[in-house]
Formats: C-alpha cells, structure tokens, sequence
C-alpha cells in the first residue's frame, strides 16, 4: 500500500472535492466572519498571494493597484490571515484496521482527515492533524502555510494503525497542546469506554473548543453479513467467538443500535457534533455533510 | 436381523438408514469443527448477543438437528417399508398383544410342492413367527390352534418366552396335517371366542392357509367370521403359503348298486372322478387293490376336461366269502391323498331272500324265485319259500328283502318284528291277493309308527268286458320312472306294453280327495284306467313296495311269455331296491369323530378296533380296545357327528344304549371293529373311510378378493416369505401413507427452522 499524495488525493476525489470548494470557502469564510471574528482582523503579516475576487469577499481587501493594471478584481491574501484553527484527531488504534471493502476504517479516517485538511488549508486556514491509540503517535502542528499540506499527508501516512485506544488520555494531551480555541473533529470508531470517551470530549469542550465526531464504521459492523460458521477474533484482545453469525446477527444489530443510540444521545448531552460515516460512503458526500452541518450551526 | 422383519418389508435398508442418521450431526460436528476465522473489531457487540442468546440458540439448533436425523428415519423407514401399525403399538393399546395363530390342517395342505407338503412350510413359518416374536418376552400372548381342532387348541393363552418355545418347538415338529375337510369358519370363531374375553389387549388373529378358493370364496359364512372378529377390533393376516393353482384330479365317489354280493357274482363298482384342473386330463389310469393285492388289470380313465366329471364303471368278482377290501388308486397328483378311494363290500356264498306265501300250492312263490335265482350261479341269489310262519321263527335280518305273497293277515308278534326288520333297513314287497284280510291289512298294518302297508285296501276288481275296446279282459300298467322298471323306462320299451293286468286291489282312500292321500306314499305304476297299482313308501330306515295285483299269473300275466323277461329283471331290481343294508360293512369320509352307538341288549361294552396301517407313522398303533359308555338313548342317535346308530331291533321301544367315540379313525383306510354278543360272539363292521372330495379344488382364491371380504380392512394377506414375527407384519400400506405425512411434516419445519437460524440479506434494488 503506498501512502503518497496519490493514494489520498486521487485525481478524482480531488475533482470532487475541488466542486465544494465554492461551499466549503463560504462555510468557512461565514464562519470566520460571523462566528469566530479573529481579534487580528485587517491586520496582514506577510503578504502571501492575491486571489481572484468572487461575490461575497469583503470589498476592502481588494487590491485596487491591480486592478489599474488588469480591469479585474484580484483580492490581497496574507499569511495568518484567519483565524480558525482546525485539529483533526485521527484514531490509529488496531480497531481501525478493519475493513471488509476496498478501505479499512484507517484507510478512510485518513482519506477523510486528508480531505479536510487540504479543504481547510485552501481556505487559508490551519489545520493541525494528531494520529492516536493509546498515545498520540504523530503530531503535525497547526498551520496555515500554502505548503503545510504536505506536512499533514506525511504524518497521516507515516503511521498504520496498531495498538490499543486510550482515549482520555489522548483528548486531554490534545486538550493541553491545543491553547488556541479549536475545531477539532475526532475521526474514530469509538471502540473505546464510552465514559472515558466522554470525559475527555468534556475537556476539549470545557476549554471552548467546538467538538466534531466523524464516527466512522465499516459496513460489516454495522450491517451484519456473515454466513456460515465463523471464528471471531477481536482486535485490541477483544476476545474470540466460534459460532453461527447469522444466528447472532438480531442480537448483534440491537447492540450497536444501542451503542449508537448511546453515543448520539451523550454527543447532544454535550453540544457536540456527531456524524456517522460508513468506510463505502463517498467522501464527497460525508464532506458535504460536514460543510452543511456547519452552515447549519452559522445560521444559529 | 432376523427380528428386523417383523417391523420391515425391505429390513437390507434398516441398518444402513440407521448409519445414515447419524450423517447430520456428523455434519453439524464437522461445521463446528471447520471454520473461518474472521478478525473483527466490533467484538464486544457479538459478545453480548452471544451471551443474551445463547440458551436459546442451542435449544433451536438441538432442534434443527434432531429434525434432520428425524427426516433422515422417515426415509429409511419409508424405504424398509415399515410395517408396525402405530394403533397397535404397545405403547398406545397397553402392555399385551394376544395373537392367536390358526394352523390350516385341511386336506388341501397336503399339497406335495417341491417333495414336501405345504403343510410343513406352514409348520416351518409357525415357528418363525413364534420364535421372532418370542425376542420380546413379557409382551404377548399367544393361542394356537388347528382349524380341524378349534375346540382342542395346541397352546391357549401363554405368555410367548423362550420356555414356551421350548416347550412348542418338539410338539409343532410332531403336528401333522389332518385328512379333514374343514372351513375356515370354526377356527375363526374359536379365535374370537379366546379373544373376546380379554379386556386391555390388542387382539391379533393369524391364519396360516393355503387361502383355497373353495374356503374362502363364495361362502357368507366366511365373510360373517371375519366380521366378528373386526367387532372386537382384531386384526387378520392370512399368512398364505401357496401362491398357485395345482392340477389334480380326484377320485371323488365310488358307488355301487349293492355292498352285498355273493361269490362268484359280477359286481359292479362305479367311479366317478373328476378333474379339478385347468387342463384335460388324459393317460390316466387307476389300480384296483383288493385286501391290499393290486389286481393286474387296470381301469382305464378316458379324458376328462378341466373341471367335468367322468363316471367309469368296473366290475369284480370275489371269489371267496367275507368282508373285502377295495381300494382304486389314480395315479399320483398334486394331492396324493384324494387319489385313493376306499370301500368294502360283503361277499357271501348267496345273497338270501325269503318268499312268505300262505297260498297253499305257493305257485306264486314260485315264480317270483324263478325270477330270481333260475341260476343261482349267475344272480348269486338264494330264495327261501316259507309260510309266514317263518316271520317268528328265523332271523330276518339276515335275507336281503322280504316278499309277502298272498298273506291273509300275520300274528302280532311277526307283525312286530317285521316292522322292526323294516325300521331297520329292510326291505318287504307284499303281493296280497284276494284271500287277504282286508280288515287286518287296514288296521293293524296302518298302526302309527310301524305302518307296513302304504293304502287302505279296498275291493278286489276285475277287468269289465263290456268297458273294454275288443272285448280284452285285461289292462296295461303305466309306469312311472323308477330304478325298479329300469327295463320299462327305456325309451320304445316294448316290455310295458306286454303286461297285461286283468285283477287287482282297489284302494278304499281312492275315492277320497287327492289332498289327504298320505304324502309319504308314492304310486309307482297305475293301469290305464287310473287306478294304482304300485306304490311305494318307507317305514324307518327301509322300503315297502306293495304290489296290488299277485306276484303269479292268476291276475295278470307278468310271469309268462311275452311278459316274463321284463319280469325277471323287474324282480332281480326289485331285490337291489329292497336289499337292507349290510350292516358289516359301511362307507365314509374322513372327518369329525366317529362315534358308534348301539343297545345294551345287542352288543357288550367292548370294542375292539383294527386300524388301518398309517403311512406316516409306522409305529402308530394298528389295534385298539374300547370300552363303551351307557347314554340316554337320543332321537337323532348323536348330535351330528359320525355317530354310527345301531337299530334298536328289539322292538321293545327306547332303551339303554352304549357308545364310545375312535378319536384314532382320523385316517383313510379301511377299520375293522369289533363287538360282541352277549353270548360272546364276535361280530366284525368293516368301515372304509376315504378323504374328503371337498377338499381336492387346489384353486387358490384372489388376495384381493378375500381382503375384501372385511369392509374395514381388517384383513390383510401377507406370503408365507414375508410374514415376520407376531408382533409385525401388517397395516403397511396405512404407515407408507403415515410415514409420508410424517416426512413432509419434518421437512417444513426444518425449512422453516433453517430460514429462522439463517441469515438471507434483503436483495436492495
């Protein structure tokens, strides 16, 4: 498996994506804008390119002495010219390993987290990106530079899944290394203790950062298809079972409801997003997903 | 395996439909056994359903499994053809099954198949059914019986265990077949007289037959025991031990005009035989045996078409006095036994008939001798003229017949002990003519109980001239038809018309109205103008012939020229008509029990019984000693068995009388008893006994047809080679239909117990 740009940023998921990015700058400019006004506003560091003009871009940032020259709007663009923080907490335990289709779980919290990243970065944005089990393994610092991506898709890449989910420990690491108020979306399977989980996501929300939860499961997980007599052997010592899957697939299903019921009830206990994705959802449409849940909280 | 057969028609698929239940829970092992592993993350979910469902699952999947090895038995027991009737399972009916095994011991089963008779196969398949069904010691009950003794069973009631085989095996193996000829119809309802009195049981009746059609087919009787045993809910197997029609003919009567004859006489033996085959018979011949010697001349048989009878007539002359034994032996059939015929003739030196005429001159007497022994050594007839004197004074049993020519009246005590000798058998001719006491003959020979004379005599007539066409003085007899005018009865007989009649008795009830003539009364001859000439009536166990016209030729001319040939022969049939039965010899067929009674006066209690030689038995005894018992004296002389009832010729009415039964006469042959005087002397009744011809129809009747004869069902027959033990063997036909229900039953839950333990993902469009 390789872990280059390519193996997350094929041609025609980046066709995809590149058809939000109208969407995904007004999602984040609006938020900018209207929720999170940046106490640096109008005031540029380092002047890091211009931009073409489009509706709705603020009318004073436009540079005038370019337009002399060519008749057409470009606007100044500067370094540090934003200020939301994104910090993708990506779960690299051995649970994510899983997949019975063409991704595993990992497979798919990175492609997501890579996605979002390079959404974020093309809004000038930074984005930091943490990968996890029982520690956070690789820590790529928030950044909103023009080449920051590439540092992103390393650390995502640099690591596979292994090793078993501490998850309070982890957020409240995440929690005392974020000290600017954050997005940070938590892309994971959340096999985890649910109180643990919990208590951690009530740090990072304690230290005002908004929480997402990209929940991300496999479609056997969720829908149960086995056949035949299987052995079962869970990752991080789940434990082994010998028996007829169709036999427990009623059971099964009841329990993951009510795993999922559990995590969506606590999630709204707690202001905090939650999205459950499947590893055969197109990524477009979970970006999209992401991008109106966020116009919807702008439009409170 | 042996045992397996009583519960399966096919028990080769039993023992491996048996490996074959075991292939799924081998296939359920091996599933455990072999599997996928599968590395899964959401573990924690599988377990809890795991947990929560675990009780449950090995419930339906113990289920499932045990409906898969269920289907599996059904298809093996529909293969093996299972034949236990779940009605009559132990289980369901209580803790006893009572069968009761019936042994065909007809004739018939003397059948020769492949060098044995049928009769031992139908041992053999006892045996096996007793010795299967006693596997299981504790569970039934058994009776068997022999349908020529359904009142003497072999065993009644026994619990079935290895003792009681013990015990049956030597006595079964020393059983034989009877010569009887018997129905079905006692056996069956002697097995529902065991069984009906038992309460709680499950009643089962097995009759091990040749299933003849003769037996089965074409009697109601039949039908009806079958019907008494469904109404106590027993089941029927007639387990049939012949499956074909054999060919046989059979010697079925041998008769002739007299058993007495005298030496040196022609004596004429009738066979009547017939061919109870599909086919003609042709070629056969029959051997002649007197006392035990085969004469060298045989008779021959002409062909005789399937199911017709021949009669072929054959002639013997004895050349020496006594009782003889003769024997005609056809050649050998399917059934040997009804090939030979046994009878035993009286040979004398004469044959002794008395002619009593109180006519002075007895001219008439005469005549009538002339007739009857012109050549003593051609007719072997010996005639004694007396006056009546002679009624009192001479044993009459020992003439042949008795003429009574021109009697005016007798003495009371020969008219007593003529009417005894008649009582008895014999036979008396009267020719009264017009010295007769009329007045006697229409009193004391009318008495009620010993009426001698048939009419009440009324006046001497003569033939009127001045009535008759051509001035004749006579008229002719009209004969009716009658073993006596055999040479009047020819067609075209011109011996009738020769008789000429001119005086004769007129009857005094002629002017009566036809109706009150006594019925018993049968007027053999009548003259032209009506009125009767010869009658006929019995009186006991004997004939009376009156004549009213004399036995001379002073009222007709009957013994001379043209008329005397068909005289003679009229008299020497007349003598055959009358003659009394020869009470030392006597013929009959083998069945029931023979029984002889007879008076205290006539005969001691002893009696000595020779008995033929036994085929089968050499060492059987051939002589035997009785001792008879005293009986109430009986009107009928024994309740229909074969009792042999000797005339009381005492004449002094009812008396104390003797009897005893020869339970041993039970074979062909010829017995030779033995009583005495009570002055000691020795008197000898010879008795050939021959089989049955009942019995010699080998046709084997239609399995359906006699299955049918239960509406119900109740009636099921099985081959001999099928039949199992007592506990099996029937209503498979009702199991296939049952096992089948069954079979798809099973299926349909298992399916629907498979699809509920499968998992089948909805297909998304």
């Amino acid at each position: 498996m390789t872990h280059g740009l390519e193996r997350f940023l094929q041609p025609d998921e980046i066709a995809k994506i590149s058809r939000l990015e109208l969407r995904a700058r007004k999602v984040v400019e609006g938020f900018v804008s209207g929720l999170h006004r940046s106490p640096y506003f109008g005031q540029s560091t380092e002047f890091v390119q211009h931009r073409e003009y489009v509706p709705g871009d603020d009318t004073r940032r436009i540079d005038w002495k370019v337009w002399s020259r060519t008749d057409r709007y470009f606007l100044k663009q500067f370094e540090e010219d934003t200020n939301v923080r994104v910090v993708l907490l990506v779960d690299g335990s051995e649970s994510m390993q899983f997949g019975t289709g063409s991704l595993t779980k990992f497979d798919y919290a990175q492609t997501v987290a890579a996605a979002l990243s390079m959404l974020v970065l093309k809004q000038n944005d930074s984005v930091g990106v943490g990968l996890f089990d029982s520690q956070i393994r690789s820590l790529i610092p928030s950044s909103s530079r023009h080449n920051h991506l590439s540092a992103v898709l390393r650390g995502l890449s640099a690591e596979t899944a292994g090793g078993k989910t501490d998850m309070i420990g982890v957020l409240r690491r995440a929690a005392e290394a974020m000290s600017h108020r954050s997005i940070v979306i938590l892309i994971s399977d959340l096999l985890c203790d649910r109180d643990q989980l919990f208590r951690g996501l009530q740090l990072l929300r304690q230290r005002q950062h908004e929480v997402l939860i990209v929940h991300t499961m496999d479609d056997q997980e969720l829908d149960f298809d086995y056949a035949g007599t299987l052995r079962f052997e869970g990752l991080e010592d789940g434990g082994k079972l010998t028996c007829d899957p169709a036999a427990l697939r009623e059971g099964y299903l009841d329990a993951v409801k009510e795993f999922q019921e559990t995590i969506r009830r606590r999630c709204a206990g707690s202001i905090i997003d939650y999205k459950l994705v499947r590893t055969s959802d197109h990524l477009d449409a979970v970006l999209s997903h992401l991008l109106n849940f966020r116009i919807g909280m702008t439009g409170k | 395996m042996s045992w397996l057969s009583q519960f399966f028609l096919n028990p080769g698929f039993v023992l491996p439909g048996a490996a074959l239940a075991s292939v799924p829970i081998i296939i359920h092992l091996l599933s455990r056994l072999r599997y996928k592993k599968v590395r899964f993350a959401a573990m924690e979910f599988l377990l809890q359903s795991d947990e929560l469902n675990r009780r449950r699952l090995i419930i339906e999947q113990l289920l499932l499994l045990l409906l898969r090895i269920l289907a599996v038995i059904l298809i093996m027991l529909l293969l093996a053809r299972f034949v236990l009737d779940p009605s009559r399972m132990m289980m369901l009916r209580g803790a006893t099954t009572h069968h009761v095994v019936i042994v065909d011991d007809s004739l018939s089963m003397r059948e020769t198949d492949s060098d044995r008779i049928v009769f031992d196969r139908a041992v053999e398949t006892l045996e096996k059914m007793l010795s299967q069904g006693g596997s299981r010691p504790g569970s039934l009950r058994v009776t068997v019986l022999t349908t020529s003794g359904p009142d003497r069973p072999i065993v009644t009631d026994r619990a079935l265990d290895n003792a009681l085989l013990q015990e049956l095996t030597p006595r079964l193996r020393n059983l034989t077949c009877s010569f009887h000829a018997v129905t079905p119809t006692a056996a069956l309802a002697a097995a529902e007289n065991v069984l009906s009195g038992d309460g709680g049981i499950s009643p089962r009746v097995h009759m091990i037959t040749d299933l003849r059609a003769s037996d089965w087919q074409g009697h109601p009787e039949v039908a009806a025991a079958l019907k008494s045993l469904d109404s106590i809910d027993a089941n029927v197997t007639l387990v049939q031990v012949v499956t074909d029609s054999a060919e046989n003919m059979v010697v079925k009567q041998l008769t002739a005009d007299t058993f007495g004859v005298a030496v040196g006489v022609p004596w004429r033996l009738n066979l009547t035989l017939q061919n109870h085959g599909r086919k003609k018979s042709s070629g056969l011949r029959a051997t002649v045996r007197v006392d035990g010697s085969v004469l060298p001349v045989n008779v021959l048989v002409p062909d005789v078409e399937a199911g017709e009878e021949a009669i072929v007539s054959h002639d013997l002359i004895f050349d020496s006095p006594g009782q003889h034994e003769v024997e005609i032996r056809l050649d050998e059939d399917a059934l040997r036994e009804d090939n030979s015929r046994f009878v035993v003739v009286e040979v004398t030196d004469k044959r002794a008939i008395l002619l009593v005429d109180d006519e002075a001159r007895q001219q008439d007497a005469e005549y009538v001798s002339a007739a009857l022994s012109a050549d003593p050594q051609l007719t072997g007839l010996a005639t004694e003229i007396r006056t009546s004197d002679v009624l009192t004074s001479a044993p009459l049993q020992t003439y042949d017949c008795i003429y009574l020519l021109n009697v005016r009246e007798l003495p009371a005590d020969a008219t007593e002990l003529l009417a005894a000798y008649v009582s008895g058998g014999g036979g008396v001719a009267w020719f009264p003519d017009d010295q007769a006491n009329t007045t006697w003959y229409n009193t004391t020979l009318q008495t009620d109980g010993r009426k001698l004379f048939p009419v009440l005599l009324g006046s001497v007539q003569s033939v009127a001239s001045d009535v008759l066409q051509d001035d004749e003085s006579f008229l002719n007899p009209v004969f009716e038809r009658h073993p006596i005018f055999a040479v009047y009865n020819i067609p075209d007989s011109p011996f009738g018309d020769v008789v000429q009649i001119s005086q004769w008795f007129q009857t005094a009830s002629d002017g009566e109205q036809e109706d009150n003539r006594d019925e018993s009364v049968r007027v053999l001859a009548r003259l032209q103008n009506g009125d009767p000439l010869i009658l006929e009536h019995a009186l006991g166990r004997g004939r009376v012939l009156t004549f009213l016209t004399s036995a001379g030729k002073r009222w007709s001319n009957w013994p001379v020229s043209p008329a005397a040939p068909g005289y003679v022969v009229m008299h020497l049939l007349i003598h055959q008509y009358l003659q009394h039965p020869i009470r030392s010899v006597e013929s009959r067929d083998v069945g029931g029990l023979l029984r002889f009674e007879w008076p205290v006066s006539e005969y001691t209690d002893s009696l000595e019984v020779f008995l033929p030689p036994d085929a089968e038995d050499a060492a059987a005894d051939s002589f035997l000693r009785l001792v008879a018992a005293p009986v109430l004296p009986s009107a009928t002389g024994g309740d229909g068995d074969n009792s042999a009832a000797a005339p009381d010729t005492s004449g002094t009415g009812p008396a104390e009388r003797l009897a005893v039964s020869v339970p041993q006469a039970n074979r062909p042959g010829v017995y030779r008893l033995k009583r005495f005087r009570q002055d000691g002397e020795g008197v000898e009744t010879w008795l050939a006994m021959s089989v049955p011809s009942t019995e010699s129809d080998l046709a084997v009747a239609d399995a359906a047809v006699v299955e049918a004869l239960s509406e119900s069902g109740h009636v099921r027959v099985i081959a001999a080679d099928v039949a199992g033990g007592l506990s099996g063997s029937d209503a498979g036909r009702e199991m296939r239909w049952l096992l089948l229900g069954l079979l798809i039953f099973v299926l349909v839950c298992e399916q629907l117990m498979s699809l509920r333990l499968s998992f089948h993902p909805e297909v998304r469009t």
